[in-house]
């Protein structure tokens, strides 16, 4: 299960035990619900704008929600959302594969950097259906997750070389296409996903490869970083690194931001969308 | 009866016996229009099946015909609406479902379960395709009243080989602005000829230029205007052979290129990489007695990747290539994407 998901869960059961008599009471506790989540180590850009689109989603103004007499069966309609909205959300990875279907052909060679779960089912289901293709994947230090994703891969019987950071110069000719998977994509397009993405996608851009970014609907966020350098720092940092006031100039980032030029499409639950159609859906959701 | 119209139309579309991609949008909505006249249906859902096959058996034959295709994805969305706005009618929409509320959810598997039996629905849907075919017509005219807007005086035009729309979107603005058109033959139809006889005979100053000119005299063009098979779901486009050179000298040149099309060669496809061949006949006569290890490929169609186009010029108003996804999602109904 996804960080994101779990999360979402989380607040699902809060939402349920919750025993608040008016709506500033649930406000309040929904919102320092929120604020622990997001005080994880693990995948903080996804669990942060999982909880806030669950938030934002309940609490879409409703003829149901206008005509509810008091607070009692108004929370009994949020939670039928909320769970209507995980259960949706959860199947995003079936609609992603139904939309990537045609994605990957026989023949091509893919560079994909460190372990994405979307990714991996992608390759999965194509090496199921008897496509052969090849797949590097970059080591993606500092926690050679990228390892782990060439381990899942052989597992589906798929031919795959790990290779170093810094070789992906050398191998981008080789290369067909590009896949990433995203920790969050902003609204213009632009993805935030582990360290060394910025790199990669600009290199292939350069190389006219296409890049392909498979990412679930709930992963999008209402930011538009200008650069690397006006990223949040508690994207950049575990928040127990940004919690124990060590000097954070030798700590190295998580995550960095990749600009929309560099990527080509954007593979959501939503259907294939282009850069430009994400700050659409999220306008539909927030006004 | 029906079955009739469908094979004879299949026919004429293998045989190549259109002339234009316009006659074969009114040709395929004729059909469609019999289909939902004369076809036993008494449900929405019984209708978009014989829709949807009719679409797949086009699709799996002839996959580089996209208008026809288009057309049955336009009139299954013309039948969805009609069928939501006459049961809304009825009901009252109270509890939108969460793909309503929230986002489009495409390909759940299937199109929209339409059981009800609505008397009226067929009257509706003739109707509402009335106006599409209305609209359909009249496109060419729509397009070429805005060459007024695009085209200055004094400038230099190039364009590619022949299209009807692009011709009438020159000689309508010829009539206000004074300018230039080079006019490159495309090979290996060469119809480029025809193209610059009839756009001399507007009165328009024109000069003919070979195909491999297009990169030399890119630098004196302002603006390059082409017509198009057919638009990608991506904003690329599918279209005449000596196209990609084209654009890429525009590209190379910083020249926009701006592509005459009506809203139903808006397709659903995606880029694809295979190319369709034409017999090497077209290029190499049969009496040259070329020695069979010589392959002759004539590729069909040239792919313009979006980066290349600026805008596309179409029925009421200009389009980026970045905002085709959105022009889709007003033409086409999102279920039937998977077709």
């Amino acid at each position: 299960m996804s960080p994101a998901i779990a999360a979402m869960k989380a607040l699902t059961e809060s939402l349920r035990m919750d025993d608040s008599t008016t709506l500033q009471e649930f406000i309040e506790k929904m919102k320092v619900a929120r604020e622990a989540l997001s005080r994880t180590d693990v995948s903080v850009v996804s669990v942060s704008s999982g909880c806030e689109l669950f938030m934002r989603f309940i609490t879409l103004s409703h003829l149901e929600l206008e005509q509810a007499t008091d607070f009692a069966s108004c929370r009994e309609i949020l939670l039928r959302r909320g769970e209507d909205f995980v259960s949706s959300m959860q199947e995003s990875r079936k609609k992603i594969l139904r939309s990537s279907h045609n994605l990957i052909k026989d023949g091509m060679v893919i560079l994909t950097h460190s372990k994405s779960r979307n990714v991996l089912a992608v390759m999965a289901e194509a090496a199921r259906q008897g496509r052969q293709f090849k797949v590097f994947v970059t080591e993606s230090q500092p926690d050679c997750s990228g390892k782990r994703m060439a381990e899942d891969l052989r597992a589906a019987g798929i031919p795959c070389t790990v290779i170093l950071d810094a070789a992906v110069g050398y191998v981008m000719e080789q290369v067909t296409m590009v896949m990433l998977g995203a920790e969050g994509v902003c609204e213009n397009g632009g993805i935030i996903n582990k360290i060394g993405s910025y790199s990669l996608a600009t290199l292939a851009h350069m190389k006219h490869k296409p890049v392909y970014v498979l990412v679930e609907s709930y992963k999008f966020l209402r930011t538009i970083p200008l650069n690397n350098a006006s990223l949040p720092k508690s994207y950049l940092y575990k928040s127990s690194v940004l919690n124990s006031d060590k000097d954070l100039i030798p700590e190295h980032p998580l995550v960095d931001y990749t600009p929309p030029d560099n990527i080509t499409l954007l593979y959501t639950d939503l259907g294939v969308l282009p850069t430009s159609a994400i700050t659409e859906h999220l306008i539909k959701l927030y006004t | 009866m029906i079955q009739d119209f469908e094979e004879s139309f299949v026919d004429k579309l293998r045989y190549n016996k259109f002339v234009t991609e316009q006659s074969k949008a009114e040709e395929s909505l004729l059909l469609l229009e019999k289909i939902v006249a004369d076809a036993e249906w008494q449900t929405g859902s019984q209708l978009l099946n014989q829709l949807r096959n009719v679409g797949t058996a086009i699709q799996a034959k002839m996959p580089w015909e996209t208008t026809p295709c288009n057309m049955v994805q336009r009139v299954i969305k013309i039948v969805i609406d009609e069928y939501n706005t006459c049961k809304g009618a009825s009901d009252g929409g109270n509890y939108q479902s969460i793909s309503q509320m929230m986002f489009v959810d495409p390909a759940t598997g299937d199109l929209p379960k339409c059981t009800d039996v609505i008397p009226e629905l067929r009257d509706r849907i003739l109707e509402a395709m009335a106006e599409h075919k209305a609209e359909v017509e009249q496109s060419q005219e729509l397009i070429s009243l805005q060459g007024e807007s695009k085209i200055h005086n004094d400038e230099v035009i190039m364009t590619c080989g022949m299209c009807p729309m692009v011709l009438a979107f020159l000689t309508k603005a010829a009539r206000r602005r004074k300018f230039h058109v080079i006019v490159a033959e495309c090979a290996p139809k060469y119809d480029g000829h025809k193209m610059a006889k009839c756009l001399c005979t507007a009165g328009i100053q024109t000069t003919l230029v070979q195909d491999c000119a297009i990169f030399p005299m890119m630098s004196r063009v302002n603006k390059v205007i082409i017509g198009t098979r057919s638009v990608l779901s991506n904003g690329g486009i599918k279209t005449f052979v000596g196209a990609a050179t084209l654009a890429s000298a525009a590209k190379f040149y910083s020249v926009p290129l701006y592509v005459c099309t009506p809203t139903y060669k808006f397709s659903l496809v995606a880029c694809e990489e295979v190319n369709h061949y034409n017999s090497g006949n077209l290029v190499v006569p049969p009496s040259a007695n070329l020695p069979p290890s010589v392959d002759v490929a004539v590729a069909q169609f040239d792919y313009v990747p979006p980066e290349n186009v600026t805008s596309f010029i179409t029925n009421n108003r200009g389009i980026a290539p970045a905002y085709v996804y959105r022009q889709l999602s007003e033409l086409y109904h999102p279920t039937s994407y998977d077709l």
